[in-house]
């Protein structure tokens, strides 16, 4: 009952359950007093007066609720209170709640700025529609399966070239033998990675879109194009049940390769609505990142010992 | 009615006369001008061979034009892989040698070098690659020929590699890249080339916000063009 006088002057509210509990259980005994007390001090000397004036008896119960409401308003309501002296105490109100509202004032302010402040802070991290639009990324270590919902991938082995045997190869009808057709050698001032993948699809059975290697410092180098898709995994159907393997061929400078990796999506399922509307629909593809595993020092040892030629075989 | 009414004199209204002459005066600074017609526009701006043009998402300096004759057999310039087919020794063509910078972060195809070079054309005469007016659409193919009695003449752009040419240009690399014009018969190299490269810029879209790359054009969807390289036709044999 005196909880809600001395919690309304002050912070409006939330004292209120918390007073919930004693209310009513003080309310039953001190019922008949509180209306003719309450109002009282009220006028008089204002919320922090009206704990020690309305019950000497009654502080011992009254403390803990009080405490929480009454620490708000006026610090030095606690002194006065204890004090005891309704007169001092009620210059002491009068005198130092302008001081207080000055403080609470600059409180507020400083509060205000510091709200803005860390407003703006936070728009810098509002994500770009570009970001927000990425693929979703599952990203393995060497050799561990990285998951996605629409497929699985896992990088066996990478190699390092610096040139690559391209050869087809076609089965002679007459004697059985699997023999070359042609062959070109392709060359780089570069390095070839040759990375061993496998994957496999949970349900329905897909084509890996075009890989990439995604380097420390966010540059993608698309596989290259001088090997063509029918050498590597990109043009094999990746089926449920079974992991199919290839490889994957990227055509980088050396020093990109610490910390990079090989990234693989699927084609989006939107048909022709990705041609009609461009980024419209493509948004959160799946996407699966394969650490190559390799720091400075491993890059530098790998590509030192690359192969001179590394052949690649396929049919026709 | 501008002088006031206890003025000493009255005063002639003069307003009317005055301006009729400010008007006559602008007209005739107006018809001394050049009238109401629209101004000429302002050519592109001329870029030298071996000077950077800055693409926004290319770095692209023309090094040289050649005409030259493959040797036979044509190990280098393995045009074979690619779209004219016809490759043989002997096949004369016109080489148009660029370093491009790919300023993106990922590879890009080759088809973007290719929509920027808005056109190809000798100083006078039909040009040799006209990019469609339109800002949307490939430039890419072939440029229609007005008459059928004239042949057309194709093109291919690749970067020239040991054993199989590339169409990728990769991220934050120079690349030399080879436009490489056929000179078929009843075509003719020209003397001089002049080449009109557009510039791209992020476009975003207005529904999904999302940027790409998309050649800059002007108020009526008229591709503009960045700079404009005017280099002479050298004559090679190899």
């Amino acid at each position: 009952m005196t909880h809600r006088p001395a919690a309304a002057p002050g912070l409006p509210e939330h004292p209120d359950p918390h007073a919930a509990a004693p209310h009513p259980a003080s309310h039953g005994p001190a019922g008949p007093p509180a209306p003719g007390q309450g109002p009282a001090p009220h006028p008089a000397g204002g919320p922090p007066v009206s704990g020690p004036v309305t019950g000497p008896g009654r502080t011992a119960t009254r403390p803990e609720p009080g405490a929480p409401a009454g620490a708000a308003p006026a610090p030095p309501a606690g002194p006065a209170g204890s004090e005891g002296a309704a007169a001092g105490g009620r210059k002491g109100a009068r005198r130092r709640p302008a001081r207080a509202r000055r403080v609470r004032r600059i409180g507020n302010a400083v509060a205000t700025l510091v709200i803005i402040a860390l407003a703006a802070y936070l728009h810098t991290l509002v994500l770009t529609p570009d970001d927000l639009a990425a693929r979703l990324t599952s990203s393995a270590a060497p050799g561990e399966v990285a998951e996605t919902g629409r497929f699985s991938a896992r990088l066996n082995r990478v190699e390092f070239a610096r040139s690559i045997e391209l050869q087809t190869t076609r089965v002679n009808a007459a004697t059985g033998q699997e023999e070359v057709t042609r062959s070109t050698r392709i060359e780089t001032p570069h390095i070839f990675v040759i990375a061993s993948v496998s994957a496999t699809v949970p349900k329905k059975p897909t084509k890996l879109d075009e890989a990439g290697l995604e380097t420390a410092d966010d540059l993608f180098f698309v596989a290259t194009d001088r090997v063509e898709r029918r050498f590597t995994l990109g043009e094999a159907y990746i089926q449920p049940g079974f992991w199919s393997s290839g490889v994957l061929v990227f055509e980088v400078p050396p020093e990109v390769l610490p910390g990079s990796k090989v990234v693989l999506t699927v084609p989006s399922t939107n048909g022709i609505y990705d041609s009609i509307y461009p980024q419209r629909y493509d948004q959160l593809l799946p996407e699966v990142a394969l650490d190559l595993g390799l720091d400075e020092a491993k890059a530098r040892s790998a590509v030192a010992a690359a192969k001179d030629v590394y052949r690649l075989k396929a049919a026709e | 009615m501008t002088s006031s009414r206890r003025g000493t004199r009255r005063r002639r209204p003069v307003l009317v006369s005055v301006s009729a002459l400010v008007v006559a005066a602008g007209s005739v600074a107006i018809t001394v001008l050049g009238g109401f017609a629209e101004a000429p526009e302002k050519p592109p701006p001329a870029v030298r061979p071996g000077e950077e043009i800055d693409q926004d998402l290319f770095r692209t300096t023309v090094v040289d034009a050649v005409v030259r004759t493959l040797p036979g057999g044509d190990a280098g310039g393995a045009g074979d892989a690619g779209a004219s087919g016809s490759a043989g020794a002997g096949r004369t063509v016109l080489d148009v040698t660029l370093k491009v910078f790919n300023n993106a972060t990922s590879s890009v195809p080759m088809l973007y070098l290719e929509r920027s070079l808005l056109r190809v054309a000798p100083p006078e005469g039909r040009p040799l690659l006209e990019a469609p007016p339109s800002a949307r659409g490939g430039g890419t193919s072939a440029t229609p020929s007005p008459d059928a009695s004239e042949p057309a003449w194709r093109h291919e752009t690749f970067i020239p590699a040991q054993g199989v040419d590339s169409r990728l240009l990769p991220p934050q690399l120079t690349s030399t890249v080879v436009l490489r014009f056929s000179v078929r018969d009843g075509l003719t190299p020209p003397e001089r080339l002049v080449i009109d490269f557009g510039a791209y810029e992020l476009y975003q879209d207005w529904f999904t916000k999302r940027t790409r790359p998309e050649l800059v054009v002007d108020e009526d969807e008229e591709k503009v063009v960045a700079a404009r390289v005017t280099l002479p036709v050298k004559r090679g044999e190899g």
